[in-house]
């Protein structure tokens, strides 16, 4: 009974966190190249309700995909176009792309509400794997968008820390000047991140209705966008602390509602709250500055670079 | 100078709370009442029951359903799967059998029933459109529609949930369902142990809760009932983790107020299985939904309309109808048949009166006797469901 | 041919911006517009049925409904911006700011209203602040992000807010979740018969007052200063850290007056999910407004006035989430616009070092 409950959970934890990790590594490369995108709620409900159009309407999958894709291009480049060469205020450009995107994505979602797909990314099973105690059902019995997104841990890592064009990243978000007096070329370099970042966020929406469950409705991200965002700050840019708080993040959303059920004194949404409390804990503790240290904030992180200011 | 303009600040606001003290006079009654609803519509009019009997009564040959213009409002769109699609097709449906165009319909959605603003633009907008019936879906407007309602005495308003002055209230025996559905469970069932995926602790959620419980126990005297709690009207991570909770803690039977196919989806996956809720969920999860509980408004909003073309409706009416409104879709074909004669049996005893739902003894969960032996539950407090009973575990 | 570059601006005349504004708005309206054509409305019909229905006597009471709350949180959110502090939080402190009022509005003694709504002022306002120092004293300390950190604030109290909703402060007896209505005694009344409610004037006061405080006082100044160059303002002897905490309770508090206008003139209680993401607007708002408060009151009814026009068109068959793709859209193209206010174009000939 106890092996099975953690597999359970892990079960749950991990769907919950492969579909949050999309927009979650997407948004550390970009936040690492010196800019914040706060509208990833609004990039993974086009995604979602993009790829759900497209299996519906077409039934074909990888075309889904595909279109999921070009509306993050699109809407990447928008964000990197008002924000590196217009040069606007990043918050506010994030915001109005979230609002935006929620009202874009329910107004055409409006014909597929209610109509079934039929068509999803089905959970695979890897043959000998799965059958590990415990860990195989629940890591190699998901569908190819997480195995995708295990792939996608490992070698952003190593892009990050261990090639030089991680470096060039890392500068980028620190000391663009630097870069610049180097010869890369700056703004496309930021622009090429974003809309990386960008493709990322639906892809995390194209997760929810394609292989987390298979419908549409009207914001159904639930804030999914916004956990994102606090797993940036909280992994403090690093793309496997970051896996490990959507796993931590998804557990005790989890665990909160067995123990509610047999804890009754207390209220079932202090349950809610949990996972909520836990992250704010541990943002202050990751985060914050005790000892004056350096923070590993990336140095230029919104600032906006411009040539003129050097 | 910053502190002159604080107190101009401050004298702004007891200016203007001066004046509400000083205002129109207000009568005792209104101040200490704290505007509970049931007391006001004892004021206005008694509140009149409409029989079950009228179910099915045909429009008088010569009715003129022409100049009908009706309107709905929706919490939320229309093909949500779920609560409103229920609405919007009981509607549809009796005004196809009364004859009445679809063009004579103006369905407004989305309309947030927290939203005063908005519910109160509605109302006035489908006023304006010339409706003569408007039908609120959700319990929420109550808050804003009686004082509306009192300035348009031509139009009448219907409403889900329990009374309100000027407003025509209708509800359905969402009880009768949900307990013939546990009885089902009860009847399937190797243990005793059943589950409920609730969303929030509302009086709806509660009746689904208990109805299912009390059919539970009718089948297995000892059936005790495990809720998980989302608190959340739709949230499908919540709901995927209630169910898996659930089946965690050895429930293979469970019952749900959701709104998503996340619960279907996540018992399916384990070999548990649920009773669909609000509407016929069997295609979402075909291997574990036995059954499902859908709402059918249909005869209630068809009585509605006659009356109102009749002149026989009153503003006092209350609907609180179950039989046919309180649905059960077909049972799967892994359902026994013997079960299902057995459920039907227990339906007819329902229709007939000869099975009770909420008779007593009843206990709620903290030991109190909610119904003494002998006597039944009176349709107020069946209404609000303020408990849970006996066999229910729940945080809430 | 001669060749073409962007400078920035030196000045920024008021008249430009305004000017700017307009035209983006518009082009916003077009590009949403282009949707509703590819759906098949008429965008020119839909927009004139949304003008007529906000222009009427029962348009304006209803855009004030719909705006107050609104306005309370770009007021908050504007005043928080001015230093750089993103107080994405709004909808905590809108309802701990509520929470605290309902509660002595309910649960506390009986007393003259003027004495009762006064506490229940301050009360509204304390709840909002304290909603916003959590966030505040952690980023004062330790620089931890405020904006993360109040957004998980936001769940958590809203949770709260879920709890005593539906739990202990839920009217008996009855089935929604909201608490009784306050008594009638207690409720600020309307101007006139005008159906507008004074809530309306205390918001365009504090307006007022914010926008002096920004122009005219040494404060305001310090926090010019702290918020151009935190180096700049330790060495003037500014203490920093205070600022950030004050900044922060302050802009909190403003949001939680939000729950004050809700309780008091328009709902009359207090109900679950009651900000439903009045703190996210009002970032919009703020930002549209340029962090000016007064603009700040006329875009937030404005922004009441779309939400709620909204609902006439679906009478057209258009979808209601119209309202959420045109404030989205308005805010994108302005802010796109924005971009001719800090820059303007010039040609580079040979008289290049004569400015304009």
């Amino acid at each position: 009974m106890s092996a099975d409950l953690i597999t359970s959970v892990l079960s749950v934890a991990i769907i919950y966190a492969v579909t949050v990790l999309y927009a979650t590594i997407g948004e550390i490369f970009v936040q690492r190249a010196g800019l914040m995108n706060l509208g990833l709620e609004g990039l993974m409900l086009m995604g979602a309700v993009t790829g759900y159009l497209v299996a519906v309407n077409q039934q074909n999958l990888p075309l889904a995909i595909v279109a999921v894709i070009l509306v993050g291009i699109g809407m990447g480049l928008v964000f990197a176009f008002t924000t590196i060469t217009l040069k606007a205020d990043q918050t506010v450009t994030g915001m109005a792309i979230l609002t935006f995107g929620t009202g874009l994505s329910g107004f055409i979602g409006k014909s597929v509400c209610g109509v079934s797909a039929n068509l999803m990314f089905e959970p695979i099973p890897i043959p000998g794997l799965y059958r590990i105690p415990i860990l195989g059902p629940s890591l190699f019995n998901q569908s190819i968008l997480a195995y995708v997104m295990y792939f996608i841990i490992p070698l952003s890592m190593i892009y990050i820390y261990k090639t030089r064009a991680g470096m060039i990243l890392r500068s980028l978000g620190e000391n663009p000047a630097a870069l610049d007096s180097a010869g890369y070329n700056v703004f496309a370099l930021r622009y090429v991140y974003v809309v990386f970042g960008s493709v990322m966020g639906v892809m995390s929406g194209a997760c929810i209705t394609l292989s987390y469950t298979n419908f549409w409705s009207d914001g159904m991200t639930s804030g999914k966008g916004w956990i994102a965002v606090a797993l940036v700050v909280f992994s403090r840019w690093n793309p496997l602390i970051a896996v490990l708080g959507a796993l931590l993040f998804g557990a005790i959303s989890v665990i909160g509602i067995d123990i509610q059920m047999y804890i009754h004194v207390i209220p079932s949404q202090v349950f809610s709250a949990l996972p909520y409390v836990a992250t704010f804990i541990a943002l202050i503790f990751t985060t914050g500055n005790f000892r004056k240290k350096r923070s590993s904030e990336p140095g230029s992180l919104c600032i906006p670079y411009d040539r003129e200011e050097r | 100078m910053k502190k002159k303009v604080l107190s101009l600040l401050l004298t702004a606001v007891m200016a203007a709370a001066l004046l509400a003290g000083c205002g129109s006079s207000e009568t005792e009654s209104a101040d200490s009442s704290g505007n509970s609803s049931a007391s006001s519509s004892e004021a206005s009019g008694k509140t009149n029951w409409v029989s079950q009997d009228k179910m099915g009564a045909a429009p008088a040959k010569d009715a003129d359903f022409s100049k009908f213009k009706i309107g709905e409002i929706e919490s939320y769109v229309i093909d949500d799967g779920g609560w409103c699609q229920a609405t919007h097709e009981g509607l549809v449906g009796a005004m196809k059998e009364l004859g009445i165009s679809e063009d004579n319909l103006i369905t407004l959605e989305e309309i947030d029933d927290t939203d005063q603003a908005a519910t109160q633009a509605a109302a006035e907008q489908l006023i304006d459109a010339g409706c003569n019936v408007i039908i609120g879906c959700s319990t929420g407007y109550s808050t804003f529609l009686p004082e509306i309602a009192a300035k348009n005495p031509d139009a009448y308003f219907a409403q889900w949930g329990a009374k309100q002055d000027n407003i025509i209230g209708y509800m359905i025996r969402s009880y009768e369902g949900m307990f013939l559905a546990g009885y089902a469970c009860g009847l399937m069932s190797d243990t005793s142990l059943f589950g409920f995926s609730a969303s929030c602790n509302e009086f709806s959620v509660r009746t689904a809760i208990n109805a299912y419980a009390l059919g539970c126990k009718h089948a297995k005297s000892d059936a005790k009932v495990k809720v998980a709690c989302a608190d959340s009207w739709y949230d499908i991570d919540k709901e995927t983790q209630c169910a898996q909770s659930l089946i965690d803690a050895g429930v293979k039977y469970m019952g749900g107020e959701y709104s998503s196919p996340a619960i279907p989806e996540t018992c399916e996956k384990n070999g548990a299985y649920v009773v669909g809720y609000h509407m016929d969920r069997s295609a979402e999860a075909p291997d574990a939904v036995l059954v499902s509980f859908c709402w059918n408004f249909e005869p209630i909003f068809k009585s509605i309309l006659i009356g109102v073309e009749n002149g026989s409706i009153s503003k006092n009416d209350m609907y609180y109808w179950g039989g046919d409104c309180s649905a059960l879709t077909d049972f799967a074909s892994f359902v026994p048949s013997d079960v299902v004669d057995k459920v039907k049996a227990a339906k007819a005893d329902i229709a007939s009166g000869k099975l009770v739902v909420y008779a007593g003894e009843l206990k709620d969960n903290k030991g109190n006797v909610l119904v003494p032996k002998g006597e039944v539950m009176d349709d107020a407090t069946i209404q609000l469901q303020d408990f849970f009973v006996d066999n229910v575990d729940c945080a809430w | 041919m001669h060749k073409m570059r962007f400078e920035r601006r030196p000045t920024l005349p008021i008249m430009i911006q305004l000017i700017n504004s307009i035209i983006f708005v518009l082009l916003a309206l077009a590009f949403c517009g282009m949707f509703m054509s590819v759906l098949g409305f008429n965008p020119l019909s839909v927009y004139k049925a949304m003008m007529l229905d906000i222009i009427s006597s029962k348009g304006i009471k209803n855009s004030i409904i719909a705006g107050l709350p609104l306005v309370f949180c770009g007021l908050g959110v504007a005043f928080g911006y001015r230093m750089n502090m993103n107080n994405i939080g709004g909808d905590g402190q809108y309802a701990l700011g509520a929470v605290f009022c309902i509660w002595f509005a309910l649960y506390g003694p009986v007393m003259p209203p003027a004495l009762k709504i006064t506490v229940m002022f301050l009360l509204a306002l304390a709840g909002g602040a304290a909603a916003a120092l959590i966030a505040a004293i952690p980023k004062a300390l330790w620089n931890v992000s405020e904006t993360i950190s109040s957004m998980m604030l936001n769940y958590i109290i809203l949770y709260v807010l879920n709890y005593l909703m539906y739990g202990p402060w839920k009217e008996k007896g009855q089935m929604i979740a909201q608490t009784t209505q306050i008594k009638k005694k207690y409720w600020l009344p309307e101007i006139g018969d005008t159906g507008i409610s004074t809530v309306l004037i205390i918001a365009v006061v504090i307006a007022v007052f914010l926008y002096w405080f920004h122009k005219k006082t040494t404060k305001g100044y310090e926090m010019e200063v702290v918020r151009r160059s935190p180096r700049a303002a330790i060495y003037a002897g500014i203490n920093v850290k205070l600022n950030i905490i004050l900044v922060l309770a302050i802009s909190g508090a403003i949001c939680g007056l939000a729950g004050f206008a809700q309780i008091t003139s328009i709902l009359h209680r207090a109900q679950a999910d009651m900000p439903a993401g009045a703190g996210y607007t009002g970032i919009v708002i703020a930002y549209l407004a340029g962090l000016n408060p007064i603009a700040v009151v006329i875009v937030g009814l404005l922004f009441g006035a779309l939400q709620f026009s909204a609902v006439s068109v679906q009478v057209l068959g258009v979808p209601s989430q119209i309202a959420t793709m045109i404030q989205g859209s308005i805010m994108l193209f302005v802010i796109i616009g924005s971009f001719f206010n800090r820059y303007r174009l010039i040609r580079i000939d040979g008289s290049a070092e004569r400015g304009e």
